[in-house]
């Protein structure tokens, strides 16, 4: 019982990451429909340029906050520049150009930082937390206040701000939206915007753990991706609880299968599940237009 | 002709497989071929290997395009697929001591079986979705590999000698280039007969439109896995090329990242063109050694990175400038 909880509980800690990297392909997904393989490497960037800053000086929490402007600017460029272009093209375009991104901003990385793996601080040391025969440590409790404060902030801003109502119109159905006032492109831009910002948060909670390099995201974004399809492509509530679902289910599958097919094991039941729930746990029952 | 039948497919149809007047066909075929017979005989060493893994990855990429271009759906485990014939293949050679053309061909339908069982989820998903359902296999097969180390020889992977050319006087690498060739013509004729028959223009329109297509007739569920299960016989089929050209295999090296350069392939070459296959599987062959030529007087730091900056560039302006690929810029530009 010791075993299943303390699994339970380190899997919604890691499963955390996997929520908030699936938050950011929920918002990209549902403004702009393109599946954004590069999410991984944008966080990646963002996390070199906080690092930069801590490296010169400047305080953890300054250099944190700092880098989320930095994040949405570089977003927007990112929907401005290259997605836009490509926005009314056939879906597999806008994932081409993701993956181009991709390999851009990993380059990139590798020649002004290097490949080498760079320490990173976190603020959250110290002892853990023990509850009930589970332990937490206190990376994992940061972990999971930062992301329930990223979705309350979400929550409010799609719920409670002209904005918010704004991107949701705009998602649903463009063309009405712009008829009734909303500006559409500046809408969908601010997908990528939010989605940015959360990945860049999300990429500071994983390099202490994994350490800096640009390939650092790549497990984050694999699972992140998984929990967002499990929970609904175009739900941001379905990219939460997909999201430490699959955290819940791998760190499972390591307990009770072994760590030898522990991958295997748990990409298998998301697909069972999946199988059952076509359209992610989260969707509303699928319409055909005939 | 196809799925023009209701007003909302002949609105939303995207170009079917270019098709050519049959004896403008037979006759350009018949030069390519002979073109296809000398080239190897004039190029350099590397040259010929290059052309060899051109035409490897052109009828892994082929398979792809005949799945995601023709039937619509979307795989980004076929370059796991690719690895299970080139181990199937290596396997039967090394272990069981198979002729290699015989090894080659039962990789392909191994890999076609793996998958008919990747395509069961198909059934049900599409989109992301099922992308995100076909992710497993390209994620899980290296784990698999390494827990089976007894069949796939673990991390190390397996090697096997090179074979000789049964016709004289040619180098390595020419034959590898004549082999891999020959095999590659066969899978594009193939191709083009099936996609011109009834499994062809089943796929289109169930592409086109689902609903229209079972109204018409079309099976599906079962046309939707038999997708999946042929164009895993051409990943298998060039596994089994890779095997005997590269001679080793290892479990890295069938990545989620091939898969995803197969999908570039597709997308670069153009959707559902069967020339449009070779063109992206060539232009991405190349484009790297391009890019690494170009990088050549750069600083070290700069050299090892900026090869993989100009292969997305490229990418991007491709998909920003030609939407619909290199083959679209050909059926632009050629004379009507």
């Amino acid at each position: 019982m010791d075993q299943l909880g303390q699994a339970i509980v380190s899997g919604i800690a890691t499963g955390s990451v996997y929520a908030i990297v699936a938050l950011a392909l929920v918002l990209i997904y549902r403004a702009t429909k393109v599946l954004n393989f590069a999410q991984g490497s944008m966080a990646m960037l963002t996390t070199y340029v906080d690092w930069t800053m801590i490296e010169h000086g400047v305080p953890f929490w300054l250099a944190f906050l700092a880098t989320l402007p930095a994040a949405a600017v570089f977003g927007l460029l990112i929907e401005r520049i290259v997605i836009r272009p490509v926005e009314d093209k056939p879906q597999l375009n806008g994932l081409i150009v993701t993956l181009g991104l991709l390999a851009i901003i990993n380059s990139a990385a590798g020649i002004i930082w290097g490949v080498d793996f760079q320490g990173f601080p976190t603020p959250f040391r110290g002892s853990g937390l023990k509850l009930a025969g589970t332990t937490l440590s206190r990376q994992e409790l940061g972990t999971i206040g930062i992301t329930l404060g990223i979705m309350l902030t979400l929550y409010l801003v799609f719920q409670h701000t002209r904005l918010g109502l704004a991107m949701r119109a705009a998602a649903t159905d463009p063309l009405v939206s712009r008829l009734l006032g909303v500006r559409v492109g500046g809408a969908l831009a601010m997908g990528w915007v939010l989605a940015t910002v959360v990945g860049a948060v999300a990429g500071m909670l994983v390099a202490p753990i994994v350490f800096l390099q640009p390939n650092m995201m790549d497990n984050a974004f694999i699972f992140g991706f998984t929990g967002a399809v499990l929970g609904g492509m175009e739900s941001l509530a379905g990219g939460v609880v997909g999201g430490l679902l699959v955290g819940v289910i791998y760190t499972l599958a390591g307990t009770y299968a072994g760590p030898e097919l522990q991958l295997f094991t748990a990409l298998i039941l998301i697909v069972v599940v999946l199988m059952v729930r076509p359209e992610g746990l989260f969707s509303k029952a699928p319409v055909r237009r005939v | 002709v196809i799925a023009g039948s209701t007003p909302t497919a002949a609105a939303n149809r995207k170009p079917g497989p270019v098709q050519a007047p049959a004896a403008a066909r037979i006759a350009a075929s018949a030069v390519g071929i002979a073109a296809l017979a000398i080239v190897p005989l004039l190029l350099p060493s590397f040259t010929n290997y290059l052309l060899a893994e051109v035409a490897m990855y052109a009828v892994v990429a082929l398979g792809l395009n005949i799945l995601t271009g023709c039937s619509g759906q979307i795989s980004v485990g076929q370059g796991a697929l690719l690895g299970i014939g080139a181990y199937v293949c290596m396997i039967l050679i090394v272990k069981v001591g198979w002729p290699y053309p015989l090894a080659m061909l039962a990789g392909g339908l191994v890999a076609s079986a793996a998958g008919l069982v990747l395509g069961i989820p198909a059934v049900r998903l599409s989109g992301p979705y099922l992308a995100g359902s076909t992710l497993v296999l390209a994620i899980s097969l290296p784990e698999l590999l390494l827990k089976f180390k007894d069949l796939s020889g673990g991390s190390i992977g397996l090697q096997m000698p090179q074979p000789a050319s049964p016709i004289p006087g040619l180098s390595q690498n020419q034959w590898y280039a004549y082999l891999a060739m020959a095999v590659a013509v066969v899978m594009f004729a193939l191709a083009s007969a099936i996609l011109r028959g009834r499994l062809g223009r089943a796929w289109l329109a169930l592409r086109d439109n689902e609903v229209a297509a079972a109204m018409m007739g079309v099976n599906v569920r079962l046309y939707k896995v038999l997708a999946f299960g042929f164009s895993a016989f051409y990943a298998g089929i060039g596994g089994g090329i890779y095997a005997v050209i590269v001679g080793s295999v290892a479990p890295g090296s069938f990545g989620l990242l091939v898969s995803i350069l197969l999908l570039a392939m597709i997308v670069i070459g153009g959707l559902s063109s069967i020339p449009g296959s070779l063109l992206g599987a060539a232009f991405l062959t190349f484009l790297p050694l391009w890019s690494q030529t170009l990088a050549k007087p750069l600083p070290q730091a700069v050299q090892l990175n900026i090869p993989w900056a100009i292969y997305g560039a490229l990418l991007i302006l491709t998909m920003i400038f030609f939407p619909s690929g290199l083959a679209g810029i050909y059926r632009r530009i050629r004379p009507v």
